[in-house]
Parts: C-alpha cells; sequence; structure tokens
C-alpha cells in the first residue's frame, strides 16, 4: 500500500458527533442542526419551494420516461443556471436526480418497463403484482420505500456525510472490483430453476458489454466497423427489449383469447400487515444503498440487483420472489433511492461525481463558480445547507405526487391488452430512441425482444443478463486497474483488506445459494419420490 | 444546314442554362455567406454535459447571439467513445456551416492516429482554440515527495514499480508520461483511468502513487494534491509555486486545448465569419470573467495557428507512438 | 425443447466460436497492461463450457415433455414481429406519425379485432399525440420521413 500512515483516517467519535468542517474542526450534533434549520429557513422562501417542485416533478417525469434519464434532463435544464439564482437552480437539478429514482417504478410496475437500469428488479415482481390486480399496492409501496429510504439517507447525509466521503475513498480499483465479484455472485440466486442457463444468460450479458470501447486501453471491439457500435449496447434498449417486447410477443397468444384479458383492481393501497412486512426490508435497503452509495461504481441499479438478493435470502417465502412478493418492490425501490442520495456526498464533499447525472450538475456548479470540496462549505454555507435542506422537503414532495397517482396509474393495468400492447411497443420506440436519437437503438431493442421471447420461451432468465450487462464495465475496468497498480497481480485483492472481506462475502453468497439450491432439489425429489441427480 | 443551326442554337442555350446555373449557385453561395447564419447553428458536443467542454461552449452561447444574426447556439450531444463518435460527426457533417463542434486536442490528433480511426486531421477546419489546460504531475499531499528530485528518487527506489494515474491511453496524458518517463530516465507503471474524476478520486485515496493529469484537476483538489511540476513553458499564474519542467532541465511541454472546428469543406467566407465572430467573443471582458469564474484558463490561438501546431504535434506524437511500439 | 435446446447450445457455440475469432484480430497496445482480447476470450470459454453443460443435461433428462411453441403461436408471433420490424424499418421513410399510425392500427385489429374505425380512430390520437409531446415538448426529433412528419 502506497501510504502505511496515509490510509488510516480518523473516524468520529461515537454516532453523534459529526464534522461537517472538512479542514479539522470540529463541529457537533447541536450546531449541525442549527445549520440544517438555517438550510430550511432559505429553502422555505416561496421561490425555492416553485423550483424544488419543478424538479422533483420533472424528475418524476423523466424517470417514467425510459431513454430520457436523469442525464438528459438535468443537461436540459442546464441553461436555467444561466438565469436563476445558484440554490433555486441546484435545488431543482439536484430535484431531478433523485426525482427520477421515484418515477421509474411506475412503468417497470404497470407495463414491464422499467424506467432505468435501477427499476429492473422491481419490474420483476411489480409487474407480476400488476397482473394478479395489486398494482396499487405495489406503486404506493414503492413511493412509501422511496421516501423512507430517501429521508433517512438525507438525515445520513446531514450528519456524516464528510466521514462517509473520506471512507469512500478508501475504495479503490481493489474494493471496487471485489465489490462487483461479490454483486455477480448474485447471478447464482437469480438464475431461477437452472443454474446453468442463468450462467449462460450472465455470460451473454457480460459479452454485450464488452462491445464497445475496452475502457482501459481504448480499443474499439465488436465495433465491426460500426461507430454507433463503437460507443456500445445502450442499458435502455435492451431492457427496453428484453422485458418490454418479449413480454408483447408472449402474450400475442393471449390476447387473442376469446375472453379478454381483464384485471380486476383488489384494493389500491397495501394492507397494514405488508407494510408491516416491509419494515425491514426498508431499513435494509437504506443501509445497503446509502453505504454502498458512496462506493464509485455502484450505481443504483447495482444496489437495487442487491437489494432484491438480500430480501429474497432473508425472506421467510423465498419461493414467493418473482411472482409478486411485495418486498421484492420495496427492496429495490428503497435502495436506489438510497443510493441517489448518497451520490451527493462525494459530489459536494470532494467535487468527485459518482453518475453521469451528476457530472453534469457538478457543470452546473462550475459554471457559478462554486468550487466542491471543503472549501465550499466554508465559503458558502448558506447554499449547502439549502440544498440539503430542499432534499428533506424534495422527498415529502415527491410522496405527495406520487400517492394520490397511485389510482390513476393502477388503471392502466385494466386497459384490455390488445389496446395496451401497441401503446407499449410505441412507448418502447420513444424510450429506445429517445437515448441518443439513433434509429441503432430501437433496432437492437427490437433485436433483443426477440431474444427475449426465445429466452421466456426455453426458461432462460433475463435478469443475470441485465445484471451482467450493468457490471461487466465496471467490473473488466477495476479488474485491469487493479492488476496495473498491483505487484503481485491478482493477490491484490486478498491483500487489501476491504477487498478480501467482499471476496470472503461473496464466497459465503455462493456457498449459500448453492447450498439452497442443492437443498430445494433434495426436497423436491423426495418429496415427489424420484431419486436425486 | 437547318440541323446545323438548331444544334447550334441547342449548344448555345444549354451552355447559356449551365452558365445561368453556375451563376446563380456562386451567387446563392455568396448570398448563403453573406447572410449566415440565418437559422439556428448546431453545436456538437462530444463528451456529457457537465465537463469543461460544455462549460466552456455554454459561456460561449451567452454571448453567441449578439455576434451571430440572434441566431441561437443550439447543442447536440454526440457522446462516446473517449470523444471518437462526436468528432466523427463533425468530420461527416454537412459543410454549411450550421453544424460546428467544440473538440479536445490532442485527442483530436492522437484519434486520428489510432488503429481504429474513423477521420483525420484533414477533414477539419479549425475555427479557434479557447483554452489551454497544461499538464500537471501531481502526488497526494500526505505524500512524502516534496519536489521533481524526490519524485525521480522515488521511482529509481521503486524500481518500475511506481504507480502513475493517467487519464485514457494514446491520450495527450499517457503521451506525456512517455515523453516525461523518458526525459526523466525512469520507468513507473501507467495506470489508466476512462476519466478524471475516478483519476483524482484514487489518488485522493491514496491507491496510486502519483498522477499525471490537468491544471484544472489540480485546481480543483488544491486541498489534497501537491503539484509537483508542470509541463508549460512558464509558470503558471495560478500555481505561482509549481516549477516548470523546463526550468529543472526536462524539455516537456504538454496540455490540453479545446476549441471549435467546422467540418473541412465549409466555405471559406462562412469560416471567416465564424472564426471573427468567435475571437471577437473571446475578447469580451464579460467572457473572460465567466470563465475565470468557471475554473477554466483562457488562452485564444487563431484557427489557422492551431491548425499548423496540431499538424506538428501530429508529427511528433507518431514519433512517439511509433518509438514505443504502442501501433 | 429438445431441439429448441440443441439448436441454442450450438449457436452458443457460434458464437463463442466467433468472438474468440474477432478478440484475436483485436490491436493490442503494449505497456497498458492485459489487453482487450482476454476478458471476451475467457468469457467465450466459459460460454462454450456452459453450452456443453446445457447438452449434458438434457442427455440425463429422459423424454422432457414435447414442444414449447405450436404452430399457431409461431405464426401469431412471427406476425405481430413482422410487423414491429416493419414499423421501425419504413419510419425513416414515412415518418414517426404515419408509421405509428400504421402501427396502432394493425395490432389493434389484429390482436383485439376491434372495429376499424375504433383502431383507426385510436391510432391516429396516439400517433398525434405522441408525435406532439415528444417533439415539441420534449424536443426528441422524431424521423420526419419523407412525408416530414
Amino acid at each position: 500500500m502506497p501510504f502505511g500512515s496515509f490510509c488510516r483516517y480518523p473516524y468520529p467519535p461515537g454516532c453523534w458527533g459529526s464534522d461537517w468542517g472538512l479542514s479539522g474542526k470540529q463541529v457537533g450534533f447541536m450546531e449541525t442542526v442549527g445549520y440544517l434549520l438555517h438550510g430550511f429557513g432559505t429553502v422555505l422562501r416561496p421561490e425555492n419551494v416553485f423550483y424544488c417542485f419543478l424538479g422533483v416533478l420533472l424528475g418524476t417525469l423523466v424517470g417514467v420516461l425510459p431513454g430520457i434519464g436523469p442525464t438528459a434532463g438535468i443537461a436540459m435544464l442546464l441553461p436555467a443556471t444561466t438565469v436563476l439564482d445558484p440554490v433555486p437552480a441546484i435545488i431543482m437539478l439536484a430535484g431531478i436526480y433523485y426525482g427520477a429514482m421515484y418515477g421509474g417504478s411506475t412503468t417497470a410496475i404497470v407495463v414491464n418497463i422499467p424506467g432505468e437500469a435501477a427499476s429492473v428488479p422491481t419490474a420483476v415482481d411489480g409487474y407480476q403484482m400488476a397482473k394478479q390486480g395489486r398494482a396499487g399496492p405495489a406503486l404506493a409501496m414503492a413511493a412509501i420505500s422511496s421516501f423512507v429510504a430517501g429521508t433517512l439517507s438525507v438525515i445520513g447525509l446531514t450528519f456524516f456525510a464528510p466521514s462517509l466521503a473520506r471512507f469512500a475513498l478508501r475504495f479503490g480499483p481493489p474494493e471496487v472490483c471485489a465489490l462487483m465479484v461479490l454483486a455477480l455472485s448474485v447471478v447464482i440466486n437469480l438464475s431461477g430453476r437452472s443454474l446453468v442457463r442463468g450462467l449462460i444468460s450472465a455470460c451473454l450479458g457480460f459479452l454485450v458489454a464488452t462491445i464497445g470501447l475496452d475502457p482501459i486501453t481504448g480499443v474499439a471491439r465488436f465495433s465491426f466497423g460500426s461507430v454507433e457500435l463503437m460507443s456500445g449496447i445502450e442499458f435502455i434498449s435492451v431492457i427496453v427489449g428484453l422485458f418490454a417486447i418479449a413480454e408483447v410477443l408472449s402474450n400475442v397468444r393471449m390476447a387473442q383469447a376469446a375472453e379478454v384479458f381483464k384485471v380486476k383492481l383488489a384494493g389500491l393501497m397495501p394492507s397494514w400487515a405488508e407494510i408491516r412486512a416491509c419494515m425491514g426490508t426498508m431499513l435494509r435497503a437504506t443501509g445497503i444503498g446509502f453505504f454502498l452509495g458512496l462506493i464509485p461504481g455502484c450505481t443504483p441499479a447495482v444496489c437495487s440487483f442487491l437489494s432484491y438478493d438480500i430480501e429474497k435470502r432473508v425472506s421467510k417465502e423465498p419461493e414467493k420472489f418473482g411472482r409478486g412478493a411485495i418486498q421484492g418492490v420495496a427492496g429495490p425501490e428503497g435502495a436506489n433511492n438510497a443510493t441517489s442520495t448518497a451520490g451527493f456526498i462525494p459530489l459536494f464533499c470532494f467535487g468527485i461525481p459518482s453518475a453521469p447525472a451528476l457530472a453534469v450538475l457538478l457543470g452546473g456548479l462550475m459554471m457559478y463558480g462554486l468550487q466542491p470540496g471543503p472549501t465550499l462549505l466554508e465559503k458558502h454555507p448558506q447554499f449547502v445547507w439549502a440544498v440539503v435542506a430542499s432534499m428533506y422537503i424534495g422527498n415529502v414532495m415527491l410522496l405527495v405526487l406520487n400517492l394520490p397517482l397511485v389510482p390513476l396509474w393502477a388503471r392502466v393495468v385494466t386497459i384490455p391488452y390488445p389496446i395496451l400492447a401497441p401503446l407499449i411497443v410505441v412507448f418502447c420506440f420513444l424510450g429506445a430512441f429517445s437515448v441518443r436519437m439513433k434509429l441503432f437503438d430501437v433496432w437492437v431493442a427490437v433485436v433483443f425482444g426477440l431474444i427475449g421471447w426465445f429466452m421466456r420461451k426455453l426458461d432462460f432468465p433475463s435478469m443475470p443478463l441485465i445484471l451482467a450487462l450493468i457490471l461487466g464495465g465496471t467490473f473488466e475496468q477495476a479488474l485491469k486497474q487493479s492488476l496495473s497498480m498491483s505487484h503481485t497481480g491478482l493477490l491484490i485483492l486478498l491483500q487489501r483488506p476491504i477487498a478480501a472481506a467482499f471476496l470472503g462475502l461473496a464466497a459465503v453468497s455462493v456457498a449459500l445459494s448453492v447450498y439452497s439450491r442443492w437443498r430445494l432439489r433434495e426436497r423436491a425429489a423426495t418429496f415427489l419420490g424420484e431419486e436425486a441427480d | 444546314m437547318r440541323t446545323g443551326t438548331t444544334l447550334k442554337g441547342a449548344v448555345l442555350l444549354a451552355a447559356a442554362l449551365l452558365l445561368a446555373v453556375v451563376a446563380g449557385g456562386c451567387a446563392q453561395k455568396g448570398a448563403k455567406a453573406r447572410d449566415y447564419p440565418n437559422k439556428p447553428v448546431t453545436m456538437i458536443q462530444i463528451f456529457t454535459a457537465g465537463g469543461p467542454l460544455d462549460v466552456q461552449s455554454r459561456v460561449v452561447e451567452k454571448y453567441w447571439k449578439e455576434y451571430f444574426n440572434n441566431q441561437p447556439l443550439v447543442f447536440d450531444y454526440k457522446v462516446g467513445a473517449g470523444g471518437q463518435v462526436g468528432m466523427t460527426e463533425i468530420a461527416r457533417a454537412n459543410p454549411d456551416g450550421y453544424t460546428i463542434g467544440g473538440f479536445s486536442f490532442p485527442h483530436i490528433v492522437l484519434q486520428s492516429l489510432g488503429p481504429q480511426a474513423t477521420f483525420k486531421l484533414e477533414d477539419f477546419a479549425f475555427i479557434a482554440q479557447l483554452v489551454c489546460d497544461p499538464t500537471v504531475l501531481a502526488v497526494n499531499k500526505n505524500s512524502t515527495i516534496k519536489t521533481l528530485s524526490d519524485f525521480i528518487a522515488e521511482a529509481n527506489r521503486k524500481n518500475g514499480e511506481m504507480t502513475v494515474g493517467i487519464v485514457g491511453t494514446l491520450s495527450g496524458h499517457h503521451l506525456a508520461l512517455l515523453k516525461m518517463t523518458d526525459l526523466l530516465n525512469i520507468k513507473v507503471k501507467p495506470v489508466v483511468f476512462p476519466g478524471s474524476a475516478d483519476c483524482n478520486t484514487a489518488l485522493r485515496g491514496g491507491h496510486i502513487d502519483a498522477q499525471v493529469g490537468n491544471l484544472t484537476d489540480v485546481i480543483r483538489n488544491q486541498d489534497a494534491f501537491r503539484p509537483i511540476a508542470i509541463a508549460s513553458e512558464k509558470r503558471h499564474p495560478w500555481l505561482p509555486d509549481v516549477p516548470t519542467f523546463r526550468e529543472l532541465g526536462y524539455d516537456l511541454i504538454s496540455d490540453v486545448r479545446r476549441g471549435y472546428a467546422a467540418p473541412a469543406g465549409i466555405d471559406p467566407a462562412i469560416l471567416k465569419k465564424l472564426r471573427d465572430g468567435i475571437t471577437a467573443i473571446c475578447q469580451k471582458p464579460e467572457y473572460l470573467e465567466d470563465m475565470k469564474k468557471a475554473g477554466l484558463w483562457v488562452e485564444f490561438m487563431s484557427g489557422e495557428e492551431f491548425y499548423q501546431f496540431a499538424a506538428r504535434f501530429r508529427e511528433e506524437a507518431l514519433a512517439i507512438i511509433q518509438k514505443h511500439g504502442l501501433i | 425443447m429438445r431441439a429448441a435446446l440443441v439448436g441454442v447450445s450450438v449457436a452458443l457455440w457460434c458464437v463463442s466460436g466467433l468472438v474468440i475469432w474477432e478478440a484475436k484480430r483485436l490491436p493490442v497496445i503494449p505497456g497498458t497492461g492485459l489487453g482487450p482480447d482476454v476478458v471476451p476470450f475467457w468469457l467465450a470459454v466459459l460460454l462454450t463450457v456452459f453450452a456443453a453443460v446445457l447438452l449434458a443435461e438434457l442427455r440425463s433428462k429422459k423424454g422432457k415433455p414435447a414442444s414449447v411453441v405450436d404452430t399457431a403461436e409461431l405464426v401469431e408471433v412471427g406476425v405481430v414481429f413482422l410487423l414491429i420490424v416493419l414499423y421501425v424499418a419504413i419510419i425513416s421513410l414515412v415518418g414517426y406519425a404515419a408509421s405509428t399510425f400504421l402501427l396502432v392500427l394493425l395490432l389493434m385489429r389484429r390482436l383485439g379485432r376491434y372495429a376499424l374505425w375504433k383502431c383507426a380512430l385510436s391510432a391516429l390520437l396516439v400517433s398525434v399525440a405522441s408525435a406532439f409531446a415528444f417533439r415539441q415538448l420534449l424536443q426528441v426529433p422524431l424521423p420526419p420521413g419523407l412525408l416530414g412528419f
């Protein structure tokens, strides 16, 4: 390790101490609360409240539409920085970022089109719930979980941001690589009935991720001379194809059946029992999303998959996952909101954007001459605390925005399928096209739609493919960087404590998954009276 | 005889028509150049929003209208492949002057030399250079390295295991690192990062020993980085205590420059208009103030000079690349 | 199912072969650590192994239940897929609004057998509303095609 003494960072004493004074000054709990109240004072002016609302509203809309993500949304509104003051402008842009995480779940649940990669696990169980007439509870639970996780994360950000940011710096390429291994090991749990099909699916996803530029050498792989392929295959195209178009193709037969495929809505809100069952889920999701979200490379999508995996493991009824378990909606949705909030910590403390959308936001800060870092808080405390305070208000606004709309969205499921299917196809086109304004992405979506249909027919799970697609690039990059940094080849992953810990967890996760699959097969075999293979 | 006259008449008519068309075309071209621009101009952005090139373009956009017939400047993001997608788009765009693009040097030269190049330097007509970001060698503040001689000593002590972070392979930084290690006669291990944010984070966290990066990154991370030497001709006003490589005895000049270009077939009259307009914007005191606020070091160079500079650099870069066997 | 799975395994072997061949042709830049061909190569190797395991699994199971999809379904799915492909193919020719109109009309008719005028009306509504929303409000340059809308 390069600097022996340097790798031990001072931790705050106890859990109430917080030190927003990154220049070394210790700031106590009451002082932080004081600053926060000051921030509320700034935010609760009509102008700032309006822009906060506008930001979260636009964020929700942007999240609902696949293709136009928060990055594009923030980029579209960046010119606002030339006309507005910094506080309302940044409040609005920040609202777009964490608001997008609320919106992505809507189309995922109602029509099986995840708005972005972070809503993919939500789509799995959420859509099943919608097919069972429980779209209302699913949507409401997504909003509630997002609110709880978002608010708890902002509280964490308020009191612990600097220490967390410094802690996050300890995660270098070897740690990220090990974390990716842990995330990839989740594939085994998501493989459904046949492990080998899940593994094939993951390999394919990984191969698709390699199309484009090699992250380290910049050599274009599998681009066959096409400039579009050189920038890689867009996630959204794959997701839209595998989920939505494949679903439409699979339902063709059923749509033409004599009885119209109708879903009756059974209640619009989750029952108290369901909410109680999700309490633990929401707390776990917040923990996973918030802490892992500090690590570079750990996007909201990664955390939502991890949360889904954890929920499936700790659940007393794991077989319900994939068939409409409400924890399968609450977990990922909470995790992706916690992660998006955690993304602001390295941004404000060090000016390090952990997501492309935050990089755009950073550009906005640059336009105002606001240099993120320790000096930001010293020179512009009003600004920083106003933005932090606005996040509390933003989360409340999002809950208030989304809950009443639940009945409206839920009714989309009752639209007869022959009408819904063409709408879905058009929506898919718009989503895939809006990413880069290229027809190429739409063709990719269509091709993956066909592949998705084949996969469903032949019982190949699609979650491993998507997970590998999301993680592949980061994993390869971290692996190659670790090898560049290391004097001992791959052993560097075991020599660094955090990396070794993640690898250990990955090993445990794989072992547990394999064991539980074996147990399940044994049980099924004895039950059916056959011999186990 | 009649057929003869008819034939002659037909030829004359055809010639007259041809002449009319050509003349009309020229006149139209002249007219096109005269009232350029009469619709919005699209600027192709090759990197995602929020980066230095984007911020610079937004500052220019603020002042664009008053020099360009009150027509807006519209951004079109064509990101990907480290800027190659966007630069290819600029090279292949319609050369009517309504599509221009921002680009980075030396990316534009190095990518045109790479094994999978999709454009050449000759496909562009440079409009101007706006900023210059010299390359800086930096270490973490907690490191024991304080001067360049310390750095060389440490590199020799570690015997080739010293890790130095750079952004991108076959990029300006990569070339600067190769030149530097040649001049300093040391061996180091380059660790490549896809973006400067990742490289800065790694240096902050102490995962790499040193970094070859841009001035803007060092300024942004002044609280955690210690710049050792800067690869410019003179000491930089923003880092007055940092010696240049030249004064320490090593002739290393390296920087990242950002500017605007149009596709090569553009009408020279329109190109002149673009160049004049941008030059005027770059002299406005408000523009200079905004750029300073955004943390971008302004250094203007005209389009022709920039092009010559790039062409000279290409020769030098080719020599280094071939010497190290990179292509 | 058996035939399909065998087909899939063979297809996967072909894909692996293609990946390995293409990977070997990639330029390697010395001095930058692991080349760009390493990860795809090993992925292709893994894929080959897994495809073999898939086939082996098939062997060990006796007489799997019959087909996964009957011809009627195949035809239906094929027609819908063809409609989608045509939709994307002609969109740059006739423009977004016209092709969306045709798609919605034909799909609604085919899937639901509603009255033609109902399909046409809904199709018109959908194409105009979405074209307006995306072109005007969101500034997305939907392909205008030769017809201009």
